[in-house]
Parts: C-alpha cells; sequence; structure tokens
C-alpha cells in the first residue's frame, strides 16, 4: 500500500500485537490471506483480518499482491465485451424444430414442475393399492347367528355317525376350490378310514340326495340300517342355516376378490405413472437446463 | 428492435447487459452489490431489479402461452449480457454464438420448467451449462482464443470525453485481461466474470453453478491469484 504507515524510526512496533508480526521473509508470507483480504472476503476473522493488515504494512511484496489483485479485479470489471456475431432471436422455422411431437409433449409435461402432484398420487396409489391386496384376504364375511353351527359341522356327524367327533374339522377354515366353483349343492366330508394304510382321510363332494351313506366304521355296513334313514331326511333347519352361511362365504368371497382386484388396479397404476414419470424425466431432460 | 448484429459493444463503465432498445438495464438482476447497497441509490437499484424481473416473468407467461414475439422480446433483452458472459468463459465468439443460440433454444423449450425468480440468472445457468458443452466438445482449452483480435468486433465504446489513445489502451487492457482469462481454469473463468464482470454475488453464483459458497469463494481468490501470476509483467499497464 502506497499510503500505509512506515515503521517507527526506534524500529519499535507500538500497539501492534507482536502475535500478529508476520515473518520477515516474504516467502513465508500466508498469500492467500492476502489474496482473501484483498478482495474483501468477508469470512476472514478478526484475527485474520489483523493478519492481513500487518502483512500489508509490514511487507512491500504483500502489499503489492493486494493491489495487484485490487488492479486486475477491476480491469476484469471493465474489459471490453467482444460484439455478438449475430442475433440470437429464433425464428418460427427454429421453434418448429424444437417444438415437440404428442408424446414428447406429454413426456415434458410429466416431467416438468406442473406435473409435481402425479408422483405424489402415483404413490398414494401404488400404497393404497398394496394395503388392499394385503389386507382383503383377511376380511370375514358376515358374523354368523352365535346359535348357527358352521355348515361342515352340521354335516359331519350325520355323515360320519362315529364317536369320533373329535376329528370333525371346520371347514370354514379350510379352503374348498370346488364348492363355488362347480355349484355344487353341498360339500359333504366323509371320513374314511384308508383301508389300507389305517389312516384317516377326507373325502369331498357327493350331493347329499345321492348318498349319504357312511362309509366311516367297518360296521357300518351292517349298522347302515340306522346310519342311511339318517341321512336321507330331508333338510333339516340346521341344512338351511347352513345354506345361508354358505352363500355369506361365497358373498364374502366375492367382496374379497373384488377388494384384492381394486387394490391391484391402484397399485399397477401407481406402479406405471410413476415409471413413465421417471422415464420421462430421463428422457426430456435438457443437457444444458439446471438440475 | 429489429437490427441485424450490432457493431456496437457494451460500454467500457457498465459492462452489464443492455437492451437492444436501448432499456437501461443493471449490470446484473440479481440484487445489489455490496457498492450499490452501501450507496444512497440502493433502494431505486432494487426497485428496477425487482422492475425487471416482473417485466420477465410477464413476458415468460405471455411466451408460454404461445407468443414467440414475447420471447423474442426476452432474447432482445439478455442476449448481450448472455454473450458477454459465454464469450467470456469460452474465449471464442463464434462458439459463443453458438452456445447462446443453443441456450436460447433449450429456453424455449424448458419455458414452462422455470420456475425461479429471476429469468435471467436461469438462463445464466442454461448459457453456462451451454458453454461447457462447447468447451468439452473442444476436449482442449483454446490455443488461439480471441482469434479475431484485430477486427472491429474488440473496439472499445466510444466515448467522446476519451481520446484514441484511451480507446486504444482500453482496447489493449481487455485483450490481456481476455488472453489471461482464458489461461486460468473454466471453473475459476466462469466464477470470476460473473463476480466480476456481472456483479452477482458469491450466493448467487453459488447457486448458479452448482457448488457451495465457499467452493464459489476458492475459485474466484485462486482464480485472481493465478490471473496475478499470469499478469505480473504486466501490471503496470494494467494500471495505466
Amino acid at each position: 500500500m502506497a499510503d500505509r504507515e512506515p515503521l517507527p524510526a526506534d524500529g519499535r512496533l507500538g500497539d501492534v500485537n507482536p502475535g500478529l508480526l508476520p515473518p520477515v521473509d516474504h516467502a513465508q508470507h500466508d498469500r492467500w490471506l492476502v489474496v482473501r483480504a484483498a478482495s474483501h472476503d468477508t469470512d476472514l476473522t478478526a484475527t485474520q483480518a489483523a493478519a492481513a493488515r500487518a502483512l500489508f504494512d509490514r511487507c512491500p511484496e504483500c502489499a503489492a499482491l493486494a493491489a495487484d489483485i485490487t488492479t486486475i479485479a477491476h480491469a476484469t470489471a471493465v474489459s471490453v465485451t467482444p460484439s455478438r456475431p449475430r442475433d440470437f432471436r429464433l425464428t418460427p422455422k427454429q421453434t418448429e424444430s424444437a417444438r415437440d411431437g404428442f408424446l414428447d409433449r406429454v413426456g415434458r409435461w410429466l416431467a416438468s414442475p406442473r406435473a409435481s402432484v402425479v408422483r405424489p398420487l402415483a404413490s398414494a396409489s401404488l400404497a393404497i393399492g398394496l394395503v388392499l391386496v394385503v389386507v382383503a384376504p383377511s376380511i370375514q364375511g358376515p358374523v354368523q347367528p352365535p346359535d348357527a353351527p358352521p355348515a361342515a359341522q352340521v354335516e359331519a356327524p350325520a355323515a360320519t355317525g362315529t364317536p369320533d367327533q373329535a376329528l370333525t374339522m371346520d371347514l370354514q377354515a379350510v379352503p374348498q376350490p370346488s364348492a363355488g366353483a362347480a355349484g355344487g349343492p353341498e360339500v359333504n366330508s366323509q371320513h374314511v378310514p384308508d383301508e389300507t394304510s389305517g389312516a384317516t382321510t377326507y373325502m369331498s363332494t357327493q350331493p347329499p340326495s345321492v348318498e349319504r351313506t357312511s362309509k366311516a366304521t367297518p360296521d357300518s355296513e351292517t349298522a347302515g340300517v340306522q346310519s342311511v334313514p339318517a341321512a336321507t331326511e330331508p333338510p333339516s333347519a340346521g341344512a338351511s342355516d347352513s345354506a345361508v352361511a354358505e352363500s355369506a362365504a361365497r358373498s364374502t368371497d366375492d367382496t374379497t376378490k373384488a377388494i384384492v382386484l381394486l387394490g391391484i388396479v391402484l397399485a399397477g397404476t401407481g406402479v406405471l405413472v410413476l415409471l413413465l414419470t421417471w422415464l420421462a424425466r430421463r428422457m426430456s431432460r435438457d443437457p444444458f437446463l439446471p438440475d | 428492435m429489429d437490427d441485424p448484429a450490432r457493431d456496437d459493444v457494451a460500454p467500457a463503465d457498465d459492462s452489464g447487459p443492455h437492451a437492444d432498445d436501448g432499456t437501461p438495464m443493471p449490470a446484473h438482476d440479481a440484487g445489489p452489490t455490496p457498492e450499490v447497497r452501501a450507496s444512497p441509490s440502493a433502494r431505486a437499484h432494487t426497485e428496477r431489479v425487482a422492475a425487471d424481473r416482473a417485466r420477465d416473468r410477464a413476458l415468460v407467461e405471455t411466451a408460454l402461452g404461445g407468443e414467440l414475439d414475447a420471447f423474442n422480446r426476452l432474447v432482445v433483452l439478455h442476449q448481450d449480457y448472455l454473450f458477454g458472459v459465454a464469450v467470456r468463459v469460452v474465449g471464442d465468439r463464434e462458439a459463443a454464438a453458438d452456445a447462446v443460440q443453443e441456450a436460447f433454444l433449450s429456453a424455449y423449450r424448458n419455458l414452462a420448467r422455470f420456475r425461479g425468480d429471476s429469468f435471467r440468472s436461469w438462463l445464466t445457468r442454461i448459457a453456462l451449462n451451454a458453454a461447457t458443452d462447447v468447451l468439452r466438445g473442444r476436449k482442449r482449452r483454446p490455443a488461439d482464443p480471441y482469434p479475431e483480435w484485430e477486427d472491429d468486433s474488440w473496439q472499445p465504446p466510444t466515448d467522446e470525453s476519451e481520446g484514441p489513445e484511451q480507446t486504444a489502451l482500453a482496447r489493449s487492457r481487455s485483450r490481456t485481461i481476455a488472453a489471461a482469462l482464458a489461461q486460468i481454469t473454466e471453473d475459476q473463468r466462469a466464477a470470476i466474470v460473473l463476480y466480476d464482470v456481472e456483479g452477482y454475488d458469491y450466493h448467487e453464483i453459488a447457486d448458479m453453478t452448482g457448488v457451495s459458497l465457499g467452493t464459489v469463494k476458492s475459485r474466484i481468490h485462486r482464480g485472481r491469484l493465478a490471473l496475478r501470476d499470469l499478469l505480473a509483467d504486466q501490471m503496470e499497464h494494467l494500471r495505466g
């Protein structure tokens, strides 16, 4: 700096903090600090600013560096801008070539901030759809009256006529795909002992009017007189309740299927829209456009 | 408005943008520089910046409605400024012109995506990306930047108070600075042009270039230090 104060004649540094005194050798001075101070960097701490001032005041080379930085900044600011070689206004032909087709426009719209609401909606659709798909199978049908036993439990004792009613199965808990699909009247669970293995198996689906003869026990051949009449009895009140329960179960099944289908549609739509949005953003990305 | 490519240049005492229709424009529309902020005219400057931005947004809205004239009005308002930035970054008038043309086309295509406050800043970012693309295309720094040194495009503005000697001196200084700028890194060059020439502040440059505030400061300081090393033996010439 040309107007900096000269050193005192006695060489004493007055009230300058001795800790801020720069080394005598300019090569050891912090040029970076000088440049920052000369550029009026507001991030300099008070200590750094004081150290920079000390450098300017005590070191001619540092002062010259600061002056040069200032000169360069000013010369850059006032440097001449060359004239542009042409006019940059767009012609209709240029805009025509820049115009996109329908799909491009849709993609560009999907990628634009104006369509920013699409992605959250698609995400919500996906989430709701997944929830429906997961939750729907666990939805139960209408609650049956407490005095109405499950259909299978009604049939099983009459069919088996055996004392091992502990093996009676609650068929509501067992999938019976053929019941609704085949449209058969009812499903009878017949408790059949496997002659060869001795294991107990369940056979199904014989219309009640065809045969309700129990094959459950070996002695039922002889005792069939007792069991056949029981099987061929006209439908009782219990059977009517069973039909109602079956109908309710079928209705529940249909509802569940509808909900699952709705969930699949929602989730699929969400995934599709998200995928399209992602693709649109990728394909419409302009290399010059800031992110 | 319908003028062909101009042969005049921006005034040396105001290297900022100038509208072709003579509309006075600030050095940049991004806010007052520290000097301006400290001056009594800071309020007027702020109001002018706000008015410019409002005008640009209105033109953008009209252009979005399909009015090419509205977009071309924006081009007219900003083309000199944008070319000034690009030519300093690229270092070649024709390449810079190509970059600016690409930038305007890109802006036109993506006008619906403009959501910022300052159209000029948005345009600057696009132009910087286009200029960077030009530089990448070359895969090298221009061996002979500003090859048209001697043509009239580098004529400094005519100032009646200055004689031919001053004019020649200003032209020579500009060439010296431009040659040195072409030798520093592209990032440092862009930061220095935006800060020293166009008057943007650190935050705005950080926003435009997508780097941190500290990186912007570092680029500017290091760029100046590099320029000083390059121009060490020409400082007297620059001081005049």
